[in-house]
This record gives C-alpha cells, sequence and structure tokens, in this order.
C-alpha cells in the first residue's frame, strides 16, 4: 500500500522545503547544519503527522519544528563540548573552509546577515520571519505560540537592536536604507 | 511609515541575496526519504515503498556504520559537528563507540555557577576575606612555631605570618 503520509511529507518538501532551509539557514548561520535541521523537520513532521489536525497551515506546524529544533540546537552551542581525543590526523582534518564559503563572505548581504546573527534568539526569529520572510504579525504569533502584543513588542525591540548593531558595523545610514 | 517599508524592503532584498543560492536539494529530499527509512527499519515496521536496491542502499549504509538517524541526532545530543568533508564516519563495529570516545557537553552557566561557588566556599573555609585582627596577629608572633592546618586560623592571617617569621622561627608543616 502507498504511503500517503510520505505522499504529504513529499509534497511539502517541494513546496515549503526551500523557505524552510533559508530561514533555519539565517537562524543558525551554517548551511550543512540547516539541511540537517530541515531533513530533521520533515522527518518529525512524518512521524508526528498524525497530530497535525489540519487547524493551521502546514507550513506554519512545519516552521513551529524547524524553530524549535533550530532553538535546541543553539542552546546546544552554548554548551561546552568535550570531544574525544582524535587517534589520527586524517584528510578530514586538512580539509578547511569550504572555497564558496569564503566567496561568499565577500558579499555585502553576508555583513547584513552576520548583524542579524548578533540579535538575541528570541528577537532573531521574530526579525527573520517579519523582514525576511514576510509573515504577518499574527502568523508569527500563531508559528511561536505566543500572544500578538508579545510579538509585536519583540518586534519592535528587535528592530532598535538590529539598527543599533548596523550603525555599530557601519552599515545603513549613508543610504538612506531606513536606519 | 515610508522609512519602514525602505528598511523592510532593504533587509528583505540583502538577506534574500544572501540566501538565493540556498536550496532544499534533490539529494537532501532523498536523505530524507532514506533516514525515514532507516528509522523504520530499525524499529521493525516499514511503510514507505521502496525498491530492493534502495532497501539495499539503506541496509549498506547502517552496516557500513553511515548512520543517517546518527546525523539526524541534534537533539540527542550526539550530533557530529562540521561539513560533510570533515564529518568523522563512524566505526565499523555496528556503528557503536566506547564511553571514552563520545562527545559529551556541560552547560556554560552551570560550570560558571559551580566554578563561583567552589571559589567563594574556599574563601570562606579558608576565611581569606576575614579581617584579622592587630591581637590576633600579635597571638601568633608570640608562638615559637607557626603550625600550618591548626586550629580555625585565617588564612590571610598565616600566610602573612609564614612570610614574615618563616625565616626566623622556621615553619613547621606536620
Amino acid at each position: 500500500m502507498e504511503d500517503l503520509g510520505w505522499q504529504k511529507v513529499v509534497e511539502w518538501m517541494e513546496k515549503y522545503g526551500n523557505r524552510i532551509i533559508r530561514v533555519v539557514y539565517l537562524l543558525v548561520n551554517d548551511y550543512h547544519l540547516a539541511e540537517e535541521i530541515t531533513q530533521e523537520v520533515f522527518i518529525q513532521a512524518y512521524n508526528s503527522l498524525e497530530s497535525f489536525r489540519g487547524e493551521s497551515s502546514p507550513y506554519t506546524w512545519l516552521y513551529r519544528i524547524a524553530l524549535n529544533l533550530s532553538k535546541n540546537y543553539l542552546k546546544r552551542k552554548e554548551r561546552i563540548s568535550f570531544l574525544p581525543f582524535k587517534e589520527e590526523a586524517g584528510e578530514e582534518d586538512i580539509l578547511t573552509e569550504p572555497v564558496e564559503e569564503q566567496v561568499i563572505k565577500l558579499v555585502a548581504g553576508h555583513r547584513v546577515r552576520e548583524c542579524v546573527g548578533q540579535l538575541p534568539l528570541a528577537y532573531r526569529e521574530v526579525i527573520i520571519l517579519y523582514y525576511y520572510d514576510g509573515l504577518k504579525i499574527a502568523e508569527i504569533a500563531g508559528v511561536l505560540e505566543q500572544p500578538v502584543g508579545t510579538v509585536k513588542s519583540k518586534l519592535s525591540r528587535g528592530r532598535e537592536l538590529l539598527e543599533k548593531i548596523f550603525r555599530k558595523e557601519g552599515l545603513g545610514d549613508e543610504e538612506g536604507r531606513g536606519v | 511609515m515610508k522609512r519602514e517599508e525602505e528598511f523592510k524592503n532593504w533587509l528583505q532584498r540583502s538577506l534574500q541575496e544572501e540566501t538565493k543560492d540556498i536550496y532544499f536539494t534533490a539529494q537532501a529530499k532523498e536523505e530524507v526519504r532514506l533516514r525515514i527509512l532507516e528509522r523504520q527499519k530499525q524499529s521493525g515496521k516499514n511503510t514507505i515503498r521502496c525498491s530492493p536496491a534502495e532497501e539495499k542502499s539503506a541496509e549498506l549504509l547502517q552496516e557500513d556504520g553511515y548512520s543517517f538517524a546518527s546525523r539526524g541526532s541534534i537533539l540527542r545530543g550526539t550530533k557530529q559537528m562540521g561539513t560533510p568533508q570533515t564529518r568523522r564516519r563512524q566505526p565499523k563495529n555496528g556503528g557503536l563507540l566506547g564511553w571514552w570516545q563520545q562527545e559529551f557537553t556541560l552547560s556554560l552557566k552551570a560550570v560558571a555557577i559551580y566554578l563561583v561557588i567552589l571559589i567563594l566556599f574556599g574563601a570562606f573555609y579558608t576565611r581569606t576575606f576575614f579581617y584579622v585582627s592587630p591581637r590576633q596577629i600579635a597571638k601568633f608572633e608570640q608562638r615559637e612555631q607557626i603550625i600550618l592546618h591548626d586550629e580555625r586560623v585565617p588564612f590571610g592571617a598565616r600566610q602573612h605570618l609564614v612570610a614574615s617569621l618563616d625565616r626566623v622561627k622556621g615553619v613547621d608543616r606536620p
């Protein structure tokens, strides 16, 4: 029998995969990690498909899973890792950052992303969802499961902080970009 | 309002520029399928239709020790960081690592709090911050020998006295 749940997940991957991986990328600042988290989003979606009652849009639901996974990762990142001793230095230890990554760092957009990345997570997620993904405040409140008022105040405070960071980094003012 | 719109547009354009080359690739989607398949195999149920070759591929991945399930274990604390080029492969003995090879993590906050408590406890235990009265110092000076670890004498007082009297009276370390 064909697995209908899997068909649904395939459809969602086609429809929302790119949007989700981009938002996760902006949240965690690491492409490969963003890819893994996005894969995990769809795996979790598949596993808990029964709990999705269709009250919200699938996108909102997938977003919620993605944000929770990203937050869990970022919290984990604040912990001290104790790695075992490496037995031998192999090829994997010699490889450095891919060339593409280095080139990307030269692009101006990279600096904007870095500035957004400096925001505390609570503000970063709201800023990304509102300014980057273009979600409405009510939709963001649905994704984050927070009151609309809270989202509004986070958005306002997040923007203030972002403007401060832009000024500190010398971005924005000179071209009248509203900062 | 116009300013807000301009800001929104500029920020959106900049971030879109930054993410325009990022896609959830067909390969990544295929990995999702294989990881679900692998987990289903582990739990003994298989509802995703796949060809024998694909099933074999998932089995080989498991046998080879390169487990997708272990890659997607961010929340279980065993995820291996880095790019695909730098990811370490799991050992071939069934993908199991010895306890000495496992990565473990501690909360940065917990470590910081523990250290502060340790320092404060040490300071109070040795009475480092306590006031040493002239009378106490005089009492020490009258001793023939300064005996370390004797009574509950402030550590600071000991340090000073040992330094000043060591040359004259000698220090006994029982």
